[in-house]
């Protein structure tokens, strides 16, 4: 069955799951820590 | 690309005012927590409840332009990365050992949220479709199970909205209520954290009374939760199956393709992280292998935190005590038998359990 709205393949999920991955590599690599 | 700059364009005037408002609302709980000297006011003060609190107001009170909707509408997408750049925290045994405790008590929760709420709303004569999404909601995440389950048991616009209008009801609710009564009950981080992640419905409001908690109680919550997130597919395809039975929905041809379909991939990331950091740990054992790990995930839990000061401030902005007020006092006497069951049979789950939880 598919949903009324047809998603795109690569969804929201998909795109934060991106962004923290690159995020991740970039602090691994020396991205300095943004202060909290 | 056009489609892109487009997208970017419309979403940057919200996004830059949810940004600086959780700087704002940041700097003014660091300056608060120096200067308010009675220890109660000051935990009143902290970052997330001045985020969710200042947004609320903010949103309600100031005619915000039309402009700045969608990108305000953008703090699920940082919810959702804060939670997975949480992963690099938890030791994968960690997660297992928590998840499979939690699985086990999310299925009783959502057995007995669907079998509540079915129950509770055929007494009150709603309709039965609106009846399950209301189980969908209560039972598993929120919103997005709504939204996810809505199409495929091919409920009516009408009552999509309802349930969501229950849902935020009582997310808004829950962000007072149950830390009130964790207090009362003198509940530990671990247990509060468990229960909120099991009782609060959308996965925003569960991640924020968590951190009103505490910052402990937190990690729970979102372990708790995800185990929530992560049977939502099992769920709405029941419910797809059921429907399509009676001849009220289209059948379910690829039942896998739909349980992969309805999967929260951010789940996958949040695991791929733990993963990720556990392997790192384990094959660099040195002292200083681990004092550069423990720097590398301190600035990690620092934009996971960043992330969700925006989600606070979104999901603050986003509640609308006039949308509530216009839902009218149906979702109130539904949402709240639905609500109080579930929490009461929860925190009882909860305490019964309480020496089978494994400490993170």
């Amino acid at each position: 069955m598919e949903d009324n709205k047809k998603d795109h393949w690569l969804s929201l999920d998909w795109w934060t799951v991106i962004v923290a991955f690159t995020l991740t590599a970039l602090v691994l690599l020396g991205l300095p820590a943004i202060p909290w | 690309m056009k489609r892109f700059i487009d997208a970017t364009v419309r979403l940057l005037p919200g996004v830059a005012l949810v940004v600086a408002l959780a700087i704002g609302g940041k700097l003014l709980s660091n300056w608060l927590q120096v200067v308010i000297v009675v220890a109660w006011i000051r935990s009143l003060a902290s970052n997330v409840i001045i985020a969710i609190v200042g947004g609320m107001l903010i949103g309600n009170l100031v005619p915000l332009p039309k402009i700045f909707a969608p990108g305000i509408g953008t703090y699920e997408f940082f919810l959702k990365v804060g939670i997975v750049l949480m992963g690099a925290r938890f030791l994968v045994t960690d997660v297992a050992r928590l998840g499979g405790i939690g699985l086990a008590m999310v299925v009783v929760e959502i057995l007995f949220s669907i079998a509540f709420v079915g129950l509770f709303a055929r007494m009150f004569g709603l309709p039965g479709k609106l009846g399950s999404l209301l189980s969908v909601g209560v039972g598993i995440c929120g919103v997005s199970a709504i939204i996810g389950a809505a199409p495929s048991i091919e409920a009516k616009k009408e009552d999509t909205s309802y349930a969501i209008a229950v849902i935020l009801i009582f997310g808004a609710a829950a962000l007072v209520v149950y830390p009130l009564i964790g207090r009362l009950l003198s509940m530990s981080d671990k247990l509060f954290g468990v229960w909120a992640g099991l009782a609060v419905d959308n996965t925003a409001e569960a991640v924020a009374t968590g951190a009103i908690y505490s910052k402990a109680a937190l990690a729970y919550t979102t372990l708790a939760k995800l185990c929530r997130n992560a049977l939502m597919g099992f769920v709405i395809l029941g419910f797809a199956i059921y429907y399509s039975r009676r001849g009220m929905a289209q059948s379910v041809t690829h039942k896998g393709l739909f349980l992969w379909q309805k999967f929260p991939k951010f789940v996958l990331g949040f695991l791929g992280l733990s993963v990720l950091f556990s392997l790192l740990a384990a094959l660099f054992p040195s002292t200083e292998a681990h004092k550069f790990l423990a720097s590398k995930t301190g600035a990690l839990r620092n934009l996971s935190e960043w992330a969700f000061q925006l989600t606070f401030i979104g999901v603050g902005l986003r509640t609308s005590f006039k949308d509530m007020v216009k839902a009218g006092a149906k979702p109130l006497v539904v949402g709240v038998a639905a609500e109080a069951a579930v929490a009461v049979f929860t925190i009882g789950m909860v305490f019964a359990v309480a020496g089978f939880l494994p400490t993170l």
